[in-house]
């Protein structure tokens, strides 16, 4: 049977995130002091590096070695960042850490700090986390008052501090070097790397900048040892991983797993199957930049590599769960406007791109598709992916790539066929009375918003399929069961 | 209390342990209070508890606010932990059935309800459970 393991989650749902008490007698701030009074940085830096920890907020780069790369810059001021922005459609693992358990970040980023010698942070949350913000505010207060934030920490000459900054809740602001041009009171657009902001960040200063979640994993990391953070997980990804598990899934909800776990223990044993009994048909990962996982791939284990390899990516951790019932280019078509609605515009290939991508879609959902739709998407996409200043519009295409990649047959269906399995493309349905099931009520004529349903009572009626506009009102008025969707 | 130097954080730490071991020796009830929890109505639930154990007098029981457990299509969620370390998460937890927490959970340990997610979820992943 699959087991959770919590690492990051470690105090959510155990202790007030209120009580600073509470976190301390749980070994909260043991990290801490371990660093402070008995390790230089080098050694935080070397053991951070060795534990392998990657990043949790989507691509996966070892969280040591950024480290270290601000380490070694020269400069009188260096900045340590939270990325709390979490804008994936579906995502909430961070808000569920912010609100469970702030001081496992706030400590974290302060062994971040003190490793490559900066002395302020700054946590970029979004506004419409007023919980999170609040039991931050709550915790960042304590921490000063006790002595865990502010001039010389715990009587050491280490002095750090940490402020909140809030955001507007753009996805694009999630991308590092936009959300430093948000907190420097510019507008959220990427620039180009590099210069990387572990050499230049904010304020051209030195910067790290890491998610949530890597940093809720620091300190058990320091606290346990590297060879108990090894010891869970992967060679290459070690650790664990939260997923919020989302969709026709019977356990909606937040799980913490070993890396390496598989997609059939998380989606089975842990999250208890599909919804209804229907069948499984994929699940998104990686939010809209990244892939389906299908049936075939329910066994391989999960890792950052892996996810690639089929064509999906980690992520920050969103895991949309879909059936039968979904439509994978309808699907796309979701996650492409979802991506064209928060691109910022910036580069052509992102904000024109991307814009001809989605009436493409819309084409093939709307029954307008042919075989050259399918090339232009194909075109489209690998030069949006190649031509995209940052992270946003280069993924943008992915989950139309993925989709068509997995489910060319549906694709093709509805361009050649004109029909939608998932009967999700309204455009590509037909509406039918079956004659013997007909009582000739009327009830389906009265309420047709264009009153194409013509009969006699008392005899079957017929749906004049010209008119028709597909809204399906005849279908969820009629008692009889009489008329047919394909 | 300001922390100036390491033996003061060991004292408070020591303190805050034993204030814990003092609060385990109680049946604790953690309510999930998370944006996901409050949203189901937890709060209703936190408010109902705690009225009851007032006008009962029930001693011997803590009520802790705590974040979301991921849990989160069984919202709001309470688990009892008790005090020989044992717990059962009980799940759809509303205002109707609030009280049931109080005479199945508190005043008897009912293992079978139909309420119950999980029971035993370990908790403290690290290795000297919190000491040093
Ligand atoms: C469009 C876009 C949105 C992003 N959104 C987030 C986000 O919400 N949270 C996050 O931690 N990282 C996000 N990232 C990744 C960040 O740029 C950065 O890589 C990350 O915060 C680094 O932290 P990590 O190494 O701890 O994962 C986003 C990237 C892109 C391109
Ligand atoms: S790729 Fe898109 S989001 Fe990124 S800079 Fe270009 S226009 Fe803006
Ligand atoms: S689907 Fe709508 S428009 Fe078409 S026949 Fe039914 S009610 Fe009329
Ligand atoms: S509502 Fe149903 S039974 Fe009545 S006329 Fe329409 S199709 Fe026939």
């Amino acid at each position: 049977m699959a087991q959770q393991i919590r690492i990051a989650l470690r105090n959510c749902g155990k202790l007030d995130p209120e009580k600073i008490e509470q976190y301390i007698a749980q070994s909260g701030y043991l990290a801490l002091e371990k660093a402070l009074f008995d390790n230089k940085p080098e050694d935080i830096l070397k053991l951070i590096i060795d534990s392998g920890l990657r990043g949790r907020g989507g691509g996966g780069f070892p969280t040591g070695i950024k480290w270290q790369a601000a380490a070694k810059q020269k400069s009188d001021e260096k900045f340590v960042i939270c990325n709390a922005d979490e804008g994936d459609p579906g995502a909430f693992m961070d808000r569920a850490v912010l609100e469970g358990d702030p001081h496992s970040v706030l400590e974290a980023m302060t062994i971040a700090g003190y490793c490559i010698g900066a002395n302020k942070g700054i946590i970029y949350i979004r506004a419409e986390y007023p919980l999170a913000i609040e039991r931050l505010n709550v915790a960042i207060d304590q921490a000063y008052k006790m002595g865990f934030l502010g001039k010389n920490i715990m009587g050491t000459a280490f002095s750090f501090d940490i402020s909140i900054k809030l955001g507007a809740g753009a996805f694009v602001c999630g991308e590092e070097t936009a959300l430093i041009k948000s907190i420097e009171g510019k507008r959220g657009e990427p620039i180009v790397k590099p210069p990387f902001p572990a050499e230049k960040g904010l304020w051209m200063k030195p910067t790290i900048v890491n998610n949530v979640e890597t940093y809720a994993s620091v300190c058990p990391i320091i606290v346990n040892g590297l060879e108990w953070f090894r010891g869970v997980g992967t060679e290459k990804s070690p650790g664990t991983k939260v997923f919020a598990l989302a969709g026709k899934i019977n356990n909606v909800g937040l799980v913490e797993v070993p890396m390496g776990s598989t997609l059939r223990e998380v989606v089975y044993e842990i999250g208890g199957g599909i919804k209804d009994g229907k069948e499984f048909k994929a699940v998104q990962t990686g939010g809209p930049s990244g892939g389906c996982i299908t049936k075939e791939s329910l066994d391989t284990p999960i890792t950052y590599e892996n996810l690639i390899q089929i064509g999906s990516m980690m992520g920050s951790g969103g895991m949309i769960v879909l059936d039968e019932d979904d439509c994978m280019v309808n699907i796309a078509k979701f996650y492409l406007e979802f991506t064209l609605d928060e691109s910022c515009g910036k580069c052509t290939p992102c904000r024109v791109g991307n814009t001809r991508m989605f009436e493409l879609l819309e084409d093939i959902t709307e029954g307008r598709g042919t075989q050259l739709t399918i090339t232009k998407l194909e075109t489209l996409a690998n030069t949006i992916k190649k031509a995209s200043l940052c992270g946003l519009g280069q993924t943008a295409p992915n989950p139309v790539l993925s989709t068509m990649k997995y489910f060319k047959h549906e694709y093709e269906e509805h361009i050649n066929n004109k029909k939608c399995r998932a009967k999700v493309c309204r455009e590509l349905l037909t509406f039918e009375i079956v004659a013997d099931k007909c009582v000739g009520c009327s009830l389906c004529a009265r309420n047709c918003p264009v009153f194409c349903i013509h009969g006699e009572p008392k005899t079957p009626f017929v749906i004049d399929q010209k008119a028709c506009i597909k809204c399906g009102s005849c279908v969820e008025k009629c008692n009889f069961d009489a008329i047919t969707v394909s | 209390m300001q922390i100036k130097n390491r033996e003061d954080l060991k004292k408070y730490r020591e303190s805050a342990i034993a204030g814990k071991t003092a609060s385990d020796k109680n049946i604790k009830l953690l309510v999930g209070l998370g944006t996901c929890g409050t949203a189901a109505g937890a709060d209703m639930v936190w408010a109902k508890l705690e009225n009851k154990i007032k006008s009962d007098k029930i001693s011997g029981v803590e009520l802790v606010k705590v974040g979301c457990v991921g849990y989160c299509y069984a919202e709001p969620t309470v688990e009892v932990v008790y005090p020989d370390g044992e717990s059962v998460l009980l799940g759809n937890i509303k205002e109707d059935n609030a009280l049931d927490v109080i005479e199945l959970h508190v005043k008897k340990k009912t293992n079978n309800a139909s309420n119950i997610i999980k029971t035993n979820i370990a908790s403290n992943i690290f290795k000297n459970g919190g000491k040093k």
